[in-house]
């Protein structure tokens, strides 16, 4: 196990300097040039003074030369600063990868939660002969699959914050406040978890559907075990692989629907932090997001295949 | 005879079964009976229509009795057996019959009731041990949950109780294997596991369901020695369903015969082996090769397929394959008719069949 973690971790590197690589040259290849946006255009502040600001920001260099920089300052944790405001970009993270990693985290928990025993029940019912929750749910993810996040978030936003004033439009995030927390994080998260339910319901069903008609479930029956004891520990337990495996490869989808709910609901996360980088032709803020969202989601691939031999003892990790 | 030719070839047979003329025995062992199963039926309903797997079938076993079920595959003997624990699952339906166990009928149990039978008065081992176990559970916690659920055991005490079975079952180095998860375990060692979880509360009855089917030949003689032993241990009857006529003559002290979902025939072993009244039957000893006697160009065989369930016909459901078969055989279902003592046969023409002797009524050669 230790030595293919190391594996694994060892091809964590060249990856993220792909990501690090493939980045750093679309950041550059966007239209727009970041002195601009900081100084206003040249009729306003004179071709003199945009030039100093770029030899400042070390913008003047070649590109090549511009990329060995960031990529040695990077391999020992300096984003640099941000060509904006100049605060280190690192001090940004900081702040904005609780919030985004908060949203994320209580949205897989929220929709597996509600999703997982929904998609197990729909499957039991089902071999009983009651289809009806099965139904439903194939109905709700061709619906939850077909309206696109933002719109869910504006929706929510517009009737449970605006006309039923239930949660703040907007506001910082006080980390010491639980409340506060859960009000502001509410609505985001219902509305990055109902994208997920959807598939993973599904799949849930799919799975559990296969496992209740196992062999193993026959015994558990045989021997007097309570049908609730034999959907949730024996057949369940058998259908998570496929959950997880969906839950981890979701999961990309999901940090990409952070940006926008994020944006939606004005939470300084790092969705947030990444459109006004990008907008602002903020080369080093965009840079060190993604970076950030690369790492996260090469975490998440890791995190999944181990989880699949805590689940099922046949499962051997080979390094 | 018939039957000498399958002793030669399997051993002596069971002691049991003797003294089946005697009338004081028999009012006896009716005294005795441990389950009653009257005019069972089980239907599937599926888009074909309504699949008659079980026909109101009856039959008894004794306390201590071994009694097998055999027939071939889509026979309905499997569906029948898991019925009486109420196993056969939607689209499967039992409707009708009873099965009484001890002043219960096992078949109007329900919730709780239903449960506290399962696994403890009655138990039921299956026919893949490579599937029945649950993979992501460890041997030790499969064992352990019915001792807990059914006598109320402690941790410890399961734990205890479990390594005594597991040793009890054959199972060498128990302590390391109690712990351990089904794939790392054999075949043969996990249907030992589940003849230990099977036996772990001492039922009075214990329903195998082609236990050694899936088991290699060698594995499969030990697996008969192990259950009969365990049941004998604890007492407890066995329903036997296999389609195995070797382990049948071994292991059984009776048999009945299951056809197109219902009983055809049924009696002692000896006396079904010695003296069979069914032509199915007939025909199923004759399809047993000889090692002894010579050896035949091609082994005789029954002529075309079983019926389908769905559209069973009208007389009897044999009668098609049969080469005594008539218009009264097409025309009317044969009803179960005592031969002889402890002994019936559903067939029009029983009579001819126990008369054949040593003549053949399958010839292998047309």
């Amino acid at each position: 196990m230790s030595t293919y973690l190391a594996k694994r971790g060892g091809v964590m590197i060249p990856t993220i300097i792909g990501i690090v690589t493939v980045v750093f040259l679309m950041v550059r290849a966007l239209p727009g040039d970041p002195v601009v946006f900081l100084l206003g255009d040249e009729g306003a502040v004179g071709a003199e003074a945009l030039e100093i600001m770029r030899e400042q920001l070390g913008l003047t260099d070649s590109i090549p030369v511009q990329y060995v920089r960031y990529v040695a300052k990077t391999l020992t944790f300096d984003l640099g600063n941000s060509l904006l405001s100049g605060v280190p970009v690192v001090e940004l993270l900081k702040n904005a990868i609780p919030i985004t990693l908060a949203v994320a985290a209580a949205s897989v928990v929220f929709s597996v939660l509600v999703a997982v025993p929904l998609g197990a029940l729909a499957a039991y019912w089902r071999t009983q002969g009651k289809d009806s929750l099965d139904q439903g749910l194939t109905w709700f993810a061709i619906i939850a699959d077909a309206l696109p996040g933002f719109w869910i978030a504006l929706v929510m936003l517009l009737v449970f914050s605006l006309h039923l004033g239930w949660f703040p439009v907007s506001g910082t995030i006080e980390w010491t406040d639980p409340w506060q927390v859960f009000t502001r994080l509410a609505l985001p998260v219902v509305v990055l978890g109902i994208a997920q339910l959807a598939s993973i319901a599904r799949v849930t069903r799919t799975a559990v559907l296969d496992a209740l008609q196992d062999d193993y479930v026959r015994t558990a029956r045989s021997l007097g075990t309570p049908e609730l004891t034999i959907l949730f520990r024996h057949a369940l337990r058998n259908s998570m692989l496929p959950v997880i495996t969906v839950l981890g490869l979701s999961f990309g989808r999901l940090l990409g629907g952070t940006i926008i709910t994020e944006n939606v609901f004005s939470l300084p996360g790092m969705g947030t932090l990444l459109v006004q980088g990008i907008s602002g032709r903020d080369y080093t803020v965009a840079q060190g997001v993604v970076l950030v969202y690369a790492f996260l989601f090469i975490s998440v691939n890791l995190i999944t295949d181990v989880l699949y031999t805590r689940i099922d003892p046949r499962v051997k990790l080979e390094a | 005879m018939l039957a000498t030719k399958f002793r030669s070839r399997n051993g002596p047979p069971n002691a049991s079964s003797l003294n089946h003329g005697n009338m004081a025995h028999l009012m006896q062992s009716e005294k005795n009976t441990l389950l009653s199963v009257r005019d069972l039926s089980v239907e599937f309903h599926t888009a074909r229509g309504v699949v008659k797997a079980v026909n109101s079938v009856s039959l008894d076993i004794k306390a201590g009795e071994r009694l097998a079920i055999v027939g071939e595959s889509g026979s309905g003997k499997s569906i029948m057996s898991m019925s009486l624990l109420q196993l056969v699952q939607y689209p499967g339906r039992i409707t009708s019959g009873s099965a009484m166990l001890e002043g219960t009928d096992l078949l109007a149990l329900k919730g709780k009731k239903l449960r506290a039978v399962r696994g403890s008065k009655v138990t039921m081992i299956f026919q893949d041990p490579m599937t029945s176990l649950n993979p992501v559970l460890r041997v030790s916690e499969q064992l352990i949950a019915p001792m807990r659920r059914h006598l109320h055991l402690g941790q410890r005490e399961a734990k205890e109780r479990g390594l005594k079975l597991l040793a009890q079952v054959g199972i060498p180095d128990a302590e390391g294997n109690f712990n351990n998860y089904p794939h790392e375990l054999s075949g043969g060692m996990r249907q030992r596991v589940l003849i230990a979880m099977a036996m772990a509360c001492s039922p009075r009855l214990l329903i195998a369901d082609e236990p050694t089917t899936a088991l290699d030949v060698t594995i499969q003689a030990q697996i008969i020695e192990l259950l009969a032993k365990v049941s004998k241990e604890e007492g407890s009857s066995v329903l036997f369903v296999t389609h195995d006529m070797g382990l049948v003559a071994r292991f059984a002290d009776r048999v009945a015969v299951m056809y197109g979902g219902r009983i055809i025939e049924s009696g002692p072993t000896d006396q079904m082996f010695e003296n069979p009244h069914h032509p199915y039957t007939r025909g199923l000893l004759e399809s047993i090769p000889s090692i002894t006697g010579e050896r035949p160009e091609r082994l005789s065989q029954i002529e075309g397929t079983p019926p389908d369930l769905a559209f069973l016909p009208k007389g009897c459901s044999f009668a098609d394959r049969c080469p005594l078969s008539d218009e009264v055989c097409i025309e009317t279902q044969p009803a179960s008719l005592t031969v002889a003592s402890d002994h019936t046969a559903a067939c029009h023409h029983s009579d001819v069949v126990a008369s054949l002797g040593e003549r053949r009524l399958f010839d292998a050669e047309n």
